[in-house]
């Protein structure tokens, strides 16, 4: 057993957070107001190699394991306060990128990759619909093959960087009388006639990451652009999953210690104030709490799964509880700077760490998971 | 013992219902990203006897109970979803019009209170500065010839660019300790009174707060509200029924949220069934209904204390510490039920989230609460 990061971890985590906090906390707040996605952010976050994190270096990326990654996306998200910006560089990442590496065959992986590691692309995919968010394998959406193209007819909501997309991984049903083994996931390139945004989404928080609702109408592709096999979706939605539920929320932890640093700097100039911080200490030592807690189960999930295996348990354990610890935190952050908390950016925080307990699963779904398991 | 409202009460519960829903507008996500204040909504609550409900009808105001002023407010944030507005009513009603019953004289209730109870005036009290925690005020006043002369800044004003009447903790030079804390009645206008920062807002949106400048501010001799000295026991009774009312419109929010949620449980299929019957979501539901209920129990006894004229120090401490928690418990709770629906502003349930958090910060301190619930045992 061995709880260290390596040598190469530690400098890495320490290059991330440096560049993190010297180039990606720009016009936080009115970016925020005005939902704007932090265009040169992004592209600073591809050439540092951020999006290319878990890529294999024959496509321009770092070829990184699972620890290695989560060890990165937590100093990002300690050294970046835009929680937008990681969240939607995480969707590209686990719902573009790895379905492309894992599923990919050889002229796709050429003709997309490359791209969404340099940043020049933006991936994304699109499985929720407005009747299928936890039960995703109902969706409604079909695609017809009609000679050799495959004919979209579908509506899907709640997909991040839908109105920034270059590419967008299609999960349809090509034969519904086969309920879930129908499901396909069809690459369709922006601007692919029958395709559009249909409705841009407004939030709550993670408001400089874009979101909209998306309308396939006899939009048509070529057989070519199945990705993995007919009937493959599933499969295809489940590896992104795996990588999804341990990383989404490692940023998480990052944020989680970037808070409890500033209640600390908070409370010690209450203190020299001469005001009582007793139960302002209290919240400290229950954040501390968390935040060691979130770390080694993220950890512990990563690195099975960088063994090679599919920690199914450990996964649902840290997804439900790095979400939760992290909105908690945040309330405490919000309730201990009180009306500082606009000047200080800390309710922002807030609002942009709640909908962790939603997306990937929510918190519900994970718990009847890990419940599942005991056979119940 | 008895747990019902009368039929005078229930009567008036329901009009207040009927009002909200079919006057006041309901343009709340675009004002609420705008920060805009309805003054439509302000007067028509004021025509409809909101904003007077605490004052005496010789005044023109419904002369009502802690326990009426209660069920009333309740009603209200059942069908009104503006919680900015009813924070501005609320701010009204404890700071400027309660201090001016209890402790103005003759002339100033003549001139203050009529204006004040039909919505025509609004009033706020002016107490927290910036950089302090409400003890160790710097705001100075002074006497010079016949007046009062005002020095200093308060902060977290709610609707303050818009207020007429301000009523203002200062120091009165010369004192010592807090002995010299006195109220002063500014009215709008008045040289040396200035408005000086537009605060941003997480929640609350539509009564944004602002920062209040004094910079020699002169006040005549007849605007010292009570005595010199008096400072603290204004804000106290000020407090007494703030304590007690602001969180009033909560348990409406509380309701109209599981009414809601409720809505959706049972509407939301998901693995063929409708959400309501997976545990994770019925048992949130049911824990909205226990904080709801309680929530209930707890502020009307306090109320009712209140308005048998017994002391409810401890009882509107306890309610208000549980209001304030519960209600943002139930505000998670109701966003978790509806999913990625209920992040988005669209549907409105991401905005009373933010609301409840924001009253707790400005309003309901938690530890404020325990504070005085722990003070009675003289630990």
């Amino acid at each position: 057993m061995d709880f260290s990061w390596t040598e190469e971890q530690l400098a890495l985590r320490q290059s991330v957070t440096r560049f993190a906090q010297q180039e990606l906390n720009s016009d936080l707040v009115e970016r925020d107001r005005n939902e704007e996605f932090f265009w040169d952010g992004w592209k600073k976050c591809a050439q540092f190699g951020i999006q290319g994190l878990p890529v294999p270096a024959e496509f321009g990326g770092r070829g990184a394991d699972i620890l290695t990654t989560a060890c990165a996306l937590e100093a990002l998200g300690y050294g970046c306060r835009d929680n937008g910006l990681i969240f939607s560089i995480n969707a590209h990442m686990w719902s573009s990128e790895i379905p492309f590496l894992m599923f990919g065959n050889d002229e796709q992986k050429k003709r997309y990759l490359g791209k969404l590691v340099s940043g020049e692309f933006v991936g994304v995919h699109a499985m929720t619909e407005p009747t299928s968010g936890s039960d995703a394998f109902s969706l409604r959406s079909r695609a017809e093959l009609k000679g050799d193209r495959y004919v979209i007819n579908g509506s899907k909501t709640f997909i991040t960087n839908a109105p920034i997309a270059d590419v967008v991984i299609v999960f349809a049903n090509v034969d519904p009388s086969k309920g879930a083994k129908g499901i396909t996931g069809f690459i369709v390139d922006k601007g692919t006639p029958g395709f559009t945004i249909s409705k841009k989404l407004h939030k709550m928080g993670l408001r400089t990451s874009p979101m909209a609702e998306l309308a396939f109408v006899d939009c048509e592709v070529p057989v070519e652009n199945v990705l993995g096999k007919v009937g493959a979706g599933t499969a295809i939605f489940t590896a992104s999953m795996e990588w999804e539920r341990i990383c989404i929320l490692a940023s998480h932890v990052g944020a989680m210690q970037r808070l409890l640093e500033s209640c600390v700097r908070h409370a010690a100039e209450r203190k020299k104030a001469g005001a009582k911080v007793s139960s302002i200490s209290t919240k400290i030592a229950e954040m501390e709490i968390r935040l060691e807690t979130a770390r080694l189960v993220l950890y512990k999930a990563a690195w099975l799964k960088s063994l090679g295996k599919h920690p199914l348990r450990e996964a649902a354990i840290c997804k439900a509880y790095v979400a939760d610890a992290c909105v908690q935190t945040c309330l405490d952050a919000v309730y201990i700077f009180g009306d500082r908390m606009m000047d200080c950016q800390i309710e922002r925080e807030l609002r942009d760490a709640l909908p962790g307990k939603i997306y990937s699963g929510t918190t519900e779904i994970q718990k009847m998971i890990i419940a599942g398991l005991h056979g119940l | 013992m008895d747990f019902a409202w009368t039929e005078e009460q229930l009567a008036f519960r329901k009009e207040v219902i009927r009002f909200a829903r079919e006057e006041l507008t309901d343009d709340m996500i675009q004002r609420d990203l705008e920060e805009q204040f309805s003054w439509d909504g302000w007067k028509k609550c004021a025509t409809f006897g909101i904003q007077g409900l605490p004052v005496p009808a010789e005044f023109g105001g419904g002369g009502a109970d802690a326990l009426t002023a209660v069920g009333s407010l309740e009603a209200l944030g059942y069908a009104c979803r503006d919680n900015g507005l009813m924070f501005a009513i609320n701010a009204h009603m404890w700071g400027a019009e309660i201090p001016i019953c209890s402790f103005g004289s003759a002339d100033q209730k003549q001139r203050y209170l009529p204006r004040l109870a039909s919505g025509e005036w609004m009033g706020v009290q002016a107490r927290i500065e910036p950089g302090s925690n409400g003890s160790d005020l710097q705001t100075r006043a002074e006497r010079r010839g016949n007046s009062y002369v005002l020095n200093g800044s308060k902060t977290l004003i709610t609707n303050a660019a818009d207020a007429d009447l301000v009523m203002v903790f200062a120091d009165l030079a010369g004192s010592e300790g807090s002995d010299g804390l006195s109220a002063f009645l500014v009215e709008k206008g008045t040289p040396g009174f200035t408005v000086t920062r537009k605060l941003r807002m997480m929640g609350l949106r539509t009564a944004p707060m602002a920062e209040l400048t004094f910079a020699d501010c002169e006040v005549p001799r007849e605007n010292l509200l009570g005595k010199e000295g008096s400072g603290d026991a204004i804000f106290a009774a000020s407090m007494e029924w703030e304590r007690i009312c602001v969180l009033a419109s909560y348990l409406g929010t509380m309701q109209r949220l599981l009414e809601t949620s409720i809505e959706y449980a049972q509407e939301r299929k998901q693995f063929g069934q409708t959400i309501g019957k997976f545990s994770p979501v019925s048992d949130k539901i049911a824990d909205m209904e226990v904080r709801l209920e309680s929530g209930r129990l707890l502020l009307y006894k306090a109320a009712w204390l209140k308005s048998q004229g017994l002391d409810s120090a401890r009882e509107a401490a306890i309610a208000k510490l549980y209001l304030g928690e519960a209600c943002v418990q139930s505000c998670l709770d109701a966003m978790q039920i509806h999913g990625g629906y209920g992040y988005m502003t669209e549907y409105q349930i991401e905005r009373e989230l933010r609301d409840a958090i924001s009253v707790r910060v400005y309003s309901a301190g938690s530890g404020a609460q325990r504070g005085d619930i722990a003070a009675l045992h003289e630990f």
